[in-house]
């Protein structure tokens, strides 16, 4: 049997009439970049704002590594190990660039309710900020306010900080979407170079990209999953030539 | 010269002018500024702790005078009882002793802030804005039915706090009492928003959604801040009543709160060190605008809005950020 680390059963979110999630069921193997793709307003978000935690979903299941993650709040859910970014890149603007990432260094520390020392000497920060900035490529922008840096450096941040804690899943909400030519493929050397480490979940529009990096394949189309396989199943299957890739 | 040498030297310049005030005045004769320089420290203290609410939590409080006027009314209270001599409720014997009644003072202030900021945490932004108003007014209208203590017309003291070695009656040594207080809530203030906790402060002030992706509790964190800022307006509150020998409802009063946010966007929105500037600045223009016409609001509107239009970072901001 596949060694799951995310299995999603029959998860139902309806915001009145609009049902985002229809009985939604999704399993990520470890190691796997699985993508989710659909067309817009398919409710491809709105699962990972479910799983994040972000959103409450009516009825369903979400386990992480066998765990239940239901009901627990957005932060511990982060502790659990998911780690996301956003379609509307989320760092802190008023923060500089090493700030932003000593704070996510210093949130997998448990606690801080320290009051005195300057926090960029924290142990932690001082061991491992010159790497996590270096994994990004950000280096160079360090003593920069995150509020002056470029949306394609904003979102290598965001995922740098995402990447911090060693998440057990990276959930990664149209990266691309914004970015110019240089920021495309930066980012993506950055994904392939997290590839059979880091488990990651990438909702994407750009299908170059989700054809390239992806293990496997899900489609959702009206909150319902319709169907997941490898990449080369995915272009073959018939339902989502017509939902879908039979559009473009 | 780099923002950062601009910033230290305004600080130190602006410590030295208020080490040496007093004997300026003595000097030229204006003992008067002596203790409207002493309104202006404690006045700040209230500030700053404030700015440490909206600049650094992104906490937009307007019910800080609750904390003032609690620290206000716990040290008159503990005064008048000790004067009467009687029993505080029939059990706690009054004080004049400042070493005790001034940390009476803070803790309440600080209990009374976990107590508002915990319910008024569970919300955010226009009705944080709102609740934190709503408590500040109950507290107000509960301190004017306070027949015992003056209601009303509030309560007068005979003279000041007694506190070991020094005496409080003595405007000058008020004047570096209260210097010293603002001074050591500043150095505490700057080394917080440094250190670890001040650093998630600031994030979640930023940044709600990444904050809750990194695994952080904020609210928690806000609500220490909370009640800190809270703990140092308790402290004015307490100096404050000591300095006018007098403590009214209307420490308490909605306009107070408005008057310390005023202070804090004139100086400079987190930096600490602005509301000082701006605390400065407000109580000398309304002492200046008040000698020529009772209206002086009319005068200080349009100066305000021009500060608050083309200094985004307040005086301080204005004298600090240029190249």
């Amino acid at each position: 049997m596949a060694d799951y680390i995310l299995q999603v059963k029959n998860l139902c979110k309806s915001f009145g009439a609009v049902e985002a999630s229809r009985d939604l069921c999704l399993n990520v193997e470890r190691g796997h970049i699985h993508a989710l793709i659909g067309p817009n307003g398919a409710g491809k978000t709105t699962v990972l704002n479910l799983l994040s935690g972000e959103l409450k979903p009516d009825s369903g299941t979400i386990l992480l590594n066998g765990d239940k993650l239901d009901g627990l709040p957005a932060h511990k859910r982060a502790l659990a190990g998911l780690g996301r970014s956003f379609q509307i890149t989320s760092i802190f603007e008023n923060l500089s660039v090493s700030e932003n990432m000593a704070l996510a260094i210093l949130a997998g520390e448990g606690h801080n309710y320290r009051f005195w020392r300057n926090s960029m000497k924290a142990e932690a920060v001082q061991k491992s900020l010159a790497d996590a900035l270096a994994r990004v490529d950000l280096i160079a922008s360090s003593s920069q306010l995150a509020a002056n840096l470029s949306h394609g450096e904003k979102r290598q941040l965001e995922v740098g900080m995402a990447l911090v804690g060693g998440p057990q899943l990276l959930m990664l909400d149209e990266p691309m979407a914004g970015q110019g030519a240089g920021g495309t493929v930066e980012l993506k050397r950055l994904i392939r170079s997290l590839k059979g480490q880091t488990t990651i979940l990438l909702v994407e529009h750009d299908m170059d990209v989700v054809f390239s990096l992806a293990d496997q394949i899900s489609v959702i189309v009206y909150g319902y999953c319709i169907a997941s396989g490898s990449p080369e199943q995915i272009r073959r299957h018939p339902d989502v030539q017509h939902a879908y890739l039979g559009e473009q | 010269m780099t923002s950062d040498v601009r910033k230290t030297m305004l600080i130190a310049g602006g410590g030295l002018c208020f080490c040496l005030l007093p004997w300026a005045a003595i000097l030229f004769g204006e003992q008067y500024l002596i203790s409207l320089f002493t309104r202006i420290l404690i006045y700040a203290l209230a500030a700053v702790s404030l700015d440490l609410l909206i600049g650094y939590g992104g906490l937009i409080s307007l019910g800080h005078a609750a904390f003032v006027g609690i620290g206000g009314y716990v040290t008159a209270i503990f005064f008048h009882h000790s004067f009467e001599d009687e029993l505080i409720a029939g059990i706690l014997p009054g004080s004049e002793n400042a070493l005790l009644v001034w940390p009476m003072a803070v803790l309440a202030a600080a209990g009374l802030a976990l107590l508002i900021g915990s319910l008024s945490l569970r919300t955010s932004g226009m009705h944080f804005i709102m609740i934190t108003l709503a408590f500040a007014q109950m507290l107000y209208y509960f301190a004017v039915g306070l027949e015992k203590y003056g209601g009303d017309d509030g309560l007068s003291l005979y003279s000041r706090n007694q506190l070991a070695g020094m005496d409080l009656g003595s405007d000058m040594q008020f004047y570096f009492v209260c210097l010293f207080f603002l001074a050591l809530f500043l150095f505490l203030a700057d080394r917080l928003v440094k250190s670890r906790f001040g650093l998630v402060l600031r994030g979640a002030s930023s940044s709600r959604r990444r904050i809750n992706a990194l695994g952080i509790p904020a609210r928690n964190y806000k609500l220490i801040c909370f009640v800190i800022g809270g703990a140092g307006a308790g402290l004015a509150g307490a100096l404050l009543v000591n300095q006018t020998e007098y403590v009214s409802p209307g420490l308490l009063h909605w306009t107070m709160s408005g008057e310390l946010m005023v202070m804090v966007l004139l100086g400079g929105l987190g930096s600490l060190f602005g509301p000082v500037l701006g605390a400065a600045v407000y109580l000398l223009l309304e002492e200046t605008l008040a000698m020529y016409t009772e209206h002086w609001m009319v005068y200080l509107g349009p100066i305000l809005i021009i500060v608050v239009l083309f200094a985004k970072r307040g005086l301080f901001g204005l004298l600090t950020l240029r190249e």
